[in-house]
């Protein structure tokens, strides 16, 4: 630590080691190649240029040999923490929840409410914990569903079986929730920094953004009682982002309810028949629905380009010149 | 790279061994969780249409739609909900940044 560091705020704290670099960033890419091959096979009409793109006999292939990728990079991250709880150097405790989380809840609330400051948070914020243990579930549910169809289901010789259907939906379904989660989550994490947030790459945070988002962690890590925070700038970037974001989740959201909640079982009875037929809407409302979810693969396609060029560019530096 | 006004955290310290063990231990894993799940038997075969009307002789095809309607109905109101909370999330913060920034 130096003076500078702190008392101007342009210094770094280290944030991120190399391994949680990498690992966030194959889980990643892992993630967004599971979405680009997995989306086209549930909302066919409005993504079919994404399996003309991979071609019709590799959008399996590239679907399993990504899912394999994700399971690898689970367990290995798995077994990283693990052998850091034996020896005491990890930093799970950041992730896990506490009595302050529930007193961050509701000073969230009050903020929002206009009704109090915005809440001091540790390395996480709540809601970024709750993103965290949310995603791990989800990938778990991705994981099992996925090997069972893989191994006795829809790609076995003896497939289709009808009770691989529920977990085709299962896993459409929560796939696309964890779309949604992920899209938050780059939102609220990379992109709020506009036009993105370095930290995940360079695993470095300036000390300036980091009392602003996450006081109580930099002074901890500073020594410091009092930290020198950024302001935060009014950006209609951010704001306008903010309502297109919704809008998004909010078409991706109704299109996963139409198509795999209320439209008919192919065996016959429905949640409600009379709301929801076999396939998305057309006409107008078809366009939102075509619009929305390409935009939605749009962006995975650029998050993939993103990690690669971040890894890329953290690569290059760490090379002598 | 730490530099002079980088901070270091004892805490992010990334062990060379506990790299190589987990990779080890990655290979080894996945491979067993291919192994196993190719070992499962192909159980849900027994499900299949055998007599028109029912899925097999004991399990109609009532029931069978009844628990898939039952697990769709409980997946809608789990998007749903994680769909309220982020778009709530978003729109308070899109509120107060507005509020913040001097706008009615």
């Amino acid at each position: 630590m130096t003076a500078r560091a702190t008392d101007t705020g342009r210094g770094v704290i280290e944030r991120f080691n190399s391994v949680q670099v990498y690992v966030h960033a194959l889980l990643a890419i892992s993630i967004f190649l599971l979405w680009l091959t997995g989306l086209p096979m549930t909302f066919y009409e409005p993504l079919g240029w994404l399996i003309d793109l991979f071609g019709h006999s590799n959008v399996v292939l590239i679907h399993v040999v990504a899912g394999v990728g994700l399971i690898a990079v689970m367990i290995y991250y798995a077994v990283y923490m693990a052998l850091g709880l034996t020896t005491g150097n990890t930093t799970l405790r950041h992730v896990m929840f506490g009595l302050d989380d529930v007193r961050e809840v509701l000073q969230q609330l009050q903020w929002l409410a206009g009704l109090g400051a915005e809440p001091e948070s540790g390395k996480y914020t709540f809601l970024q914990k709750a993103e965290i243990w949310i995603i791990a579930f989800e990938v778990g549910v991705m994981i099992v569903t996925g090997l069972v169809m893989w191994y006795i289901g829809v790609l076995a010789s003896t497939s289709p079986n009808l009770v691989m259907l529920i977990v085709r939906d299962v896993h459409a379904i929560v796939a696309v929730t964890m779309l949604m989660g992920v899209t938050f989550h780059l939102f609220m994490t990379h992109v709020k920094e506009f036009p993105m947030d370095r930290s995940m790459f360079d695993g470095t945070v300036g000390i300036g953004q980091a009392c602003r988002e996450w006081q109580s962690w930099a002074r901890e890590e500073i020594g410091a009682s009092r930290v020198p925070c950024e302001e935060r700038t009014h950006s209609s970037v951010l704001t306008t982002g903010m309502i297109v974001t919704v809008l998004l989740f909010a078409i991706i959201w109704t299109g996963v309810i139409l198509q795999y909640v209320l439209s008919p079982l192919p065996t016959g009875p429905s949640l409600s028949q009379h709301i929801a037929p076999n396939a998305l809407p057309g006409g107008t409302l078809g366009l939102v629905y075509f619009l929305g979810l390409n935009l939605a693969a749009l962006v995975c396609i650029g998050s993939v380009v993103a990690i690669g060029y971040g890894i890329y560019s953290r690569y290059g530096r760490t090379q002598p010149a | 790279m730490p530099d002079s006004d980088t901070i270091r955290s004892q805490l992010v310290e990334a062990d060379r061994w506990r790299s190589l063990t987990a990779v080890v231990a990655a290979a080894i894993g996945t491979a067993a969780v291919l192994v196993a799940f190719d070992q499962l038997p192909e159980i849900v075969n027994g499900w299949e249409p055998i007599v028109g009307g029912h899925v097999t002789r004991e399990t109609a095809y009532d029931q069978f739609n009844a628990i898939w309607l039952a697990v769709r109905a409980v997946m809608g109101l789990y998007i749903s909900f994680v769909f309220f909370v982020i778009a709530g999330q978003l729109l308070g913060h899109w509120r107060r940044y507005v509020v913040e920034g001097g706008e009615p």
